[in-house]
């Protein structure tokens, strides 16, 4: 059972191509989405998958001293702060005796790669679950272009009820959230920038809408959790602005339709070298979410699931909720504020920013 | 007194209509305004329609995405028509010049925090570097649009920009063609030849070739792009423009449209029908590239130069268009 729930979330800063391989529609290789629904969302597969590659990313291979190292900065920096001796070498008893851990080329192995194999599962040896898990990420605001304001941020009310729900998961109930939503249909924040005569044009579409207190407020704890006012996010300042007046809650149908018609088409094409104009053939599409949209998803701990005391290391705790509370803390302060998700990543695609809810 | 002048907003929905929903239209007709521009002639004692312009009467920032591509008016005066398409990327260069000052300059703050200051902690490397346009730059021209002529817009802030796959196809095709060179000179072979081989080794990553380019070699380009089966090792990174953003419309003038058409022999009673598109003009442009291994994102970087410097980017790179020049 999974003993502390955190939810986190994922702003695009790139354009997001979680993929969902080939399908036969007008886009070649087009997104992963809910099947009941329509949204567009990433696999917690692949959102393990990439965090746990941000994790590993944290090492380099010390030549001289065949001994894996930390890189020195910031993010290793808080880690350390908690669990003081990840950098120390992993030892193990085998057959009565202690010995040192060491990959296949008999470079050592320190606590922090024990640390990662028992919080997302080890790749080889002995097999036990890891102690984190993740939910697919969902979406939770959706950006389109506003013929005012350059854009808007959409979303719908089944989805804040969802996001509700989630929030709620993780025991966190916010008082701004205590509503029904059902009623805002059509809804923006007060004093908005992207209103002409209470209307706004998304795209090629125009919806009659009215400013609303509740919208504000809702706006206004969106903005705050997702942009927070910290000085390492000082070039966020115009988004957290935007985002407590831009925000505009469509039906459940109209923001079904804009985030099924409106990602990010892109065109690619293959070059011939040797004519220098495109390879024949070679013409395809891939969809992206676009740049600015932002989804969330949970990190589930449970206690480390390894058989013998001595091998949950630094995460060793005296409750099991003692041992997931550490697990969490170490995903917190280990994961690194911009990691890579999805497809594309050589073309710089892909790069999202994790926001940790407080 | 001469050059007496008067404008007058033509009546919305009598000249001019934009094809969207009733609303949408509705809400255009209201903040965009076709403006009729008189003269008044002396001799003939009268006001006389000289020229006329599109206007956007309202002062916020519009997404120049949707202005460009979306919302296009068309003028129902006859004659007029032919004109309509530079009459209208007027406006949108004007429009243009809001966003610019507003959201460009915050935009091209934060890709830089993200990209040097936190993806770099994840044990990347980072290079950056701004190359100006030594004249114009076209990108996605052929891409669909209401207007025949295109350009590649940000998705959503609606700015031009160049996409990373570009920057990383036009790095590997002036590498392939220069180390094409260098193998047509060592072995002797037809150039045709030498980039035949030099295009399928790469792609199928064989590493027999034993080509030097200055410090790099065949085996370095290998990594850097990567193959079907190995993931480069360079990651190529949109380029954004500098903050200040120069737009100009361009012409090109097929002088035989039937033969181009493909139907009919290239004869002289054909006419020539200008075809407008929009072109950035020397604009400084910001570079990013990132990697695990230095030497290699070096590599990548000099010939990521050499190309935008000596083959260029984007279309019609053989009349000069998309060359960059060190600032």
């Amino acid at each position: 059972m999974f003993k502390k729930i955190k939810l986190f979330f994922i702003i695009a800063e790139t354009p997001l191509h979680p993929g969902s391989g080939g399908e036969l529609g007008l886009v070649d290789l087009p997104i992963q989405r809910e099947r009941y629904t329509d949204f567009p969302k990433i696999e917690a597969s692949g959102l393990k998958g990439c965090i746990r590659e941000a994790f590993e990313s944290q090492l380099t291979l010390d030549k001289q001293n065949k001994q894996y190292r930390l890189l020195n900065n910031e993010v290793i920096g808080c880690l350390k702060k908690e669990f003081k001796n990840i950098e120390e070498i992993w030892r193990e008893k085998k057959n009565g005796k202690e010995v040192e851990n060491t990959d296949r080329d008999g470079n050592k192995l320190i606590l922090y790669q024990q640390a990662i194999n028992n919080i997302f599962g080890p790749e080889d040896g002995e097999a036990h679950a890891g102690a984190l898990a993740f939910t697919d990420a969902r979406i939770l605001l959706f950006p389109v272009k506003s013929l005012k304001g350059v854009f808007a941020w959409i979303t719908c009310p089944m989805v804040l009820e969802r996001f509700k729900e989630d929030l709620r998961l993780a025991r966190e109930i916010p008082n701004e959230l205590n509503i029904d939503f059902s009623t805002l249909e059509n809804t923006l924040p007060q004093q908005t920038n992207i209103c002409i005569e209470s209307k706004v044009v998304l795209e090629e579409y125009t919806f009659e809408v009215r400013e609303s207190e509740t919208t504000s407020k809702i706006a206004e704890f969106l903005s705050e959790k997702i942009f927070p006012d910290t000085n390492t996010n000082a070039p966020y300042k115009f988004w957290r602005k935007k985002l407590e007046k831009d925000l505009v809650i469509l039906s459940n149908d109209d923001f079904t339709q804009f985030v099924k018609t409106s990602t990010e088409i892109i065109t690619r094409t293959k070059i011939d070298n040797k004519t220098g104009t495109v390879a024949s053939g070679a013409l395809w599409t891939e969809e992206y979410l676009p740049q600015d949209t932002i989804l969330y998803s949970l990190a589930m701990a449970s206690p480390v699931r390894v058989e013998k005391e001595e091998a949950k290391g630094v995460l060793k705790g005296n409750t099991p909720e003692e041992e997931a509370k550490k697990v969490l803390e170490f995903f917190e302060s280990g994961c690194p504020e911009v990691l890579q998700i999805g497809g594309n990543q050589t073309i710089g695609k892909g790069l999202v920013r994790i926001q940790i809810f407080k | 007194m001469r050059n007496k002048e008067r404008r007058i907003i033509e009546k919305y929905s009598k000249d001019y209509l934009f094809y969207t929903s009733k609303d949408t239209q509705r809400i255009l007709g209201s903040i965009i305004s076709k403006i009729r521009i008189e003269r008044f002639d002396e001799r003939k004692k009268k006001w006389e329609k000289k020229d006329w312009v599109y206007d956007a009467s309202s002062d916020f920032v519009k997404n120049p995405s949707l202005i460009f591509g979306k919302f296009i008016p068309e003028s129902l005066v006859d004659g007029e028509e032919k004109e309509n398409k530079d009459k209208y990327l007027y406006l949108v260069i004007k429009e243009f010049e809001r966003i610019k000052n507003d959201y460009v300059p915050t935009l091209l703050k934060r890709i830089k925090k993200t990209i040097k200051e936190d993806f770099e902690k994840n044990g990347f490397v980072i290079q950056d570097f701004s190359l100006a346009l030594s004249w114009r730059l076209v990108i996605g021209l052929g891409a669909s649009h209401p207007q025949e002529t295109s350009m590649t817009l940000h998705h959503i802030y609606g700015i031009p920009y160049i996409p990373g796959s570009a920057i990383k196809g036009v790095t590997r095709h002036w590498a392939v063609l220069r180390f094409a060179e260098e193998l047509a000179k060592k072995n002797n072979l037809g150039i045709e030849k030498a980039i035949e081989e030099v295009s399928k080794k790469l792609e199928n990553g064989d590493e027999s070739l034993s080509l030097f380019l200055d410090t790099i070699s065949f085996q370095d380009l290998i990594k850097i792009f990567g193959t079907q089966k190995e993931e480069g090792k360079v990651i190529f990174f949109d380029a954004y423009p500098d903050e200040n953003i120069e737009l100009k419309i361009d012409i090109m003038n097929p002088h035989y449209p039937d033969y181009y058409g493909g139907d009919k022999p290239p004869t002289d009673w054909q006419n020539p029908v200008p075809i407008k598109f929009l072109t950035i003009e020397k604009t400084k442009f910001q570079f990013y590239l990132a990697s695990r291994d230095k030497d290699l994102l070096t590599k990548a970087e000099n010939l990521l130069k050499d190309a935008l410097k000596n083959f260029g980017i984007g279309a019609k790179t053989s009349l000069g268009y998309g060359v960059f020049e060190e600032v």
